[in-house]
């Protein structure tokens, strides 16, 4: 059985790159949210292995939406994913548990390799 | 005034991250060309950003069709396209440009500068009110055109 990946992105054409790199790898998109507030209310449904985050979105932004999913499952494995992060927003996302951080645009081998890292 | 960049080193950097970001999305090799005129080039569609918070300006994007939808096949490995497919991914580069150009100019610094949500149109946008301070024109390796282009307000803190 393939590990989910929940994808939470308001460009649906994250979405769709990120399925297209997880093409003939041991992960599927499992779900894909478009915003934080959608990922908090089906994060129980999906059960991801692992999400992927966008920082930058309508509404709550992902360091929020990460942190609300971490408090309330403190065994969430999420990846931060940004065109644009500070050094002092990475560091918020370490702080509050997210288990990585990548830059777009995602090449294929660093963010596999985030992936399994995120599982450790 | 002290200015945030030269209009130089903001050219170079931003013709660095416009060819990185086209080679790293989708494959697509930008090759800088002598401008033709001194308008928008002959643009079938804009795709654009507005800075702000610790920098201003917009940043455009001018290309003919064919480029818009080369980007899309590429980036979508599909020939099945719509046209909201191809101002999806329009959209997108230009998000992720804009991120890179903001990372490159705010390496330390904790300023909050942002960027718009990208708005795709058809034809050749130009902000009111905003000078043309930078204009970069590139030929895609199947012969695309496309325009990048940095407008700036009057008293810009910039450049």
């Amino acid at each position: 059985m393939k590990k989910k990946i929940m994808v939470v992105d308001d460009s649906r054409i994250s979405e769709i790159k990120i399925r297209k790199l997880l093409e003939d790898t041991d992960f599927e998109v499992a779900a894909y949210c478009e915003n934080g507030e959608d990922a908090i209310a089906r994060y129980d449904e999906v059960q991801p292995d692992v999400v992927t985050m966008d920082i930058i979105m309508p509404g709550i932004d992902g360091l929020e939406t990460a942190q609300v999913i971490l408090e309330e499952h403190p065994d969430a494995r999420i990846i931060m994913v940004s065109s644009l992060a500070y050094d002092d927003t990475i560091e918020e996302a370490d702080r509050i548990g997210a288990k990585g951080f990548l830059y777009k645009p995602l090449e294929r081998q660093p963010f596999l390799e985030a992936l399994e890292q995120a599982l450790i | 005034m002290d200015r945030l960049i030269s209009r130089d080193q903001l050219c170079v950097m931003l013709d660095q991250v416009a060819r990185e970001i086209a080679r790293r999305e989708a494959g697509i090799c930008l090759s800088p060309v002598e401008p033709d005129g001194d308008g928008p080039v002959e643009a079938a569609c804009t795709v654009y950003i507005t800075f702000e918070h610790g920098m201003d300006g917009t940043l455009c994007l001018y290309a003919n069709g064919a480029m818009f939808v080369r980007l899309a096949r590429e980036v979508m490995q599909t020939d099945d396209l719509t046209p909201q497919d191809v101002a999806d991914v329009a959209k997108e580069y230009l998000n992720v440009l804009g991120g890179h150009v903001l990372i490159r100019l705010f390496p330390e610094a904790k300023r909050p500068a942002r960027f718009s949500v990208p708005v795709f149109c058809q034809g050749p946008y130009a902000p009111q009110s905003e000078r043309r301070c930078i204009v970069l024109d590139y030929a895609g390796d199947k012969a695309e055109q496309v325009q990048l282009a940095y407008y700036t307000p009057m008293g810009s803190r910039t450049i």
